[in-house]
């Protein structure tokens, strides 16, 4: 192998000077990046190679784009249903309203709430305009950014959606406990 | 002139590469097998001389990343298909090679260097030295200016003689192997290696009649 610290009196030569960029070496740090980017890839390569998941990624990202537009479709609809409920009157509510304490709807509890556990009563207000809550005797309607399933909250039957429609002077969802 | 000027390799002797090889298969043999962390050990191994390889035909750091990150993911991908007719390394370089000139085949017109930094141990070298004393410039503003030319030397080189000058005279591989990884003949790699050399003599011509 010739020397790279050859004598000062020899001409210098190609090679002599290709030599010099076996000098050009990148540092520590972008061997670090460079495993980091690679693991990333070798592991995105392993997902591609299953066929079961690489369906799955398929499916996930070809309805990406209209996820939002589904979650809307389903708010729109359960608005809708829970409209419709909110016109048939029925007497198992009163039952249901004996055993839950007076809900207090305030914006600093609304966050809050909404990590309760099943089984206190929760009220979300969210970005919509404050609106203060309204009640008969036999049910009580509180604003709300969202449904309320039974499956989600079973002591509350949500039956509001109509914005305008279900409370006139209050707001949005009415829940009849 | 040597068969080898290897300053990276580390095989030194022919023991040596026996030796290495058949660590390779059996890490290859180990990821066929679905041991992925095997891999690892290969990627660790040829990591830098690939780099290497891949930036030395390109002179341009990003792309280099990014042809060396693919050319192991390529080979990831194959791996099931390597029979182990020839070594690990040579197959892994052919990759590596053959996706650097097909990169600079689709950019042919969107070229720009992005260079690695010189090593410090690199301006003590006596030629360095030498060529400095002689130079009317600052050391560090001519250890810039050399890098620049030998690098756009290289790159006036047609792809096929910029890959056997790089694979010889920069990474030290043999004959056999350049032969191997181009899938030409050994004259054609010594034909095409006195050639370039002709090319890159007039294209540094400054700087080796100082």
């Amino acid at each position: 192998m010739p020397d790279e610290n050859q004598n000062n009196d020899q001409p210098v030569t190609v090679e002599d000077l290709l030599r010099l960029k076996r000098h050009e070496q990148p540092d520590e740090a972008f061997w670090a990046q460079f495993d980091r980017e690679l693991h990333q890839k070798t592991l995105r390569t392993l997902v591609k190679q299953r066929p079961s998941t690489r369906s799955l990624w398929a499916v996930l990202g070809r309805w990406q784009a209209a996820l939002p537009l589904a979650g809307a479709a389903a708010f729109a609809l359960s608005l809708a249903v829970s409209n419709d409920l909110l016109k048939v009157p029925t007497p198992a509510p009163q039952v249901a309203v004996a055993a839950l304490p007076t809900p207090v709807v305030t914006p600093q509890v609304q966050e809050a709430a909404m990590a309760q556990p099943v089984g206190s009563p929760s009220f979300v207000v969210s970005a919509l305009p404050s609106q203060e809550a309204f009640s008969t005797e036999n049910y009580r309607q509180v604003p709300a950014s969202r449904a309320m399933t039974p499956a989600h909250r079973p002591d509350v039957q949500f039956v509001g959606g109509s914005i305008a429609a279900a409370i006139p002077h209050t707001g949005y969802a009415a829940g009849i406990y | 002139m040597a068969e080898t000027g290897a300053l990276t390799r580390p095989v030194t002797t022919a023991g040596d590469s026996v030796v290495s090889e058949d660590t390779d298969m059996s890490l290859v043999r180990q990821v066929q097998a679905g041991d992925v962390a095997a891999y690892d050990k290969l990627v660790l191994k040829y990591r830098e001389r690939l780099y290497s390889v891949v930036y030395n035909l390109t002179s341009n750091r990003e792309d280099a990343n990014d042809l060396t990150q693919e050319a192991f993911i390529k080979a990831f991908r194959s791996i099931n298909k390597f029979k182990g007719k020839s070594s690990f390394f040579t197959w892994l370089y052919r990759i590596g090679v053959n996706g650097a000139i097909s990169h600079l085949k689709r950019n042919r017109v969107r070229r720009f260097f992005s260079l690695e930094n010189l090593d410090e141990e690199v301006s003590s070298r006596d030629i360095v030295e030498a060529l400095a004393a002689k130079s009317r410039t600052e050391k560090p503003a001519f250890m810039r200016e050399l890098q620049e030319k030998l690098n756009e030397a290289l790159q006036k080189l047609s792809h096929k003689h910029r890959t056997v000058v790089v694979l010889f005279e920069i990474e030290g591989l043999s004959h056999q192997e350049i032969a191997e990884i181009t899938k030409t003949s050994v004259g054609t790699v010594r034909s095409r290696l006195h050639y370039a050399k002709q090319q890159l003599q007039a294209s540094l011509r400054d700087y080796l009649e100082r």
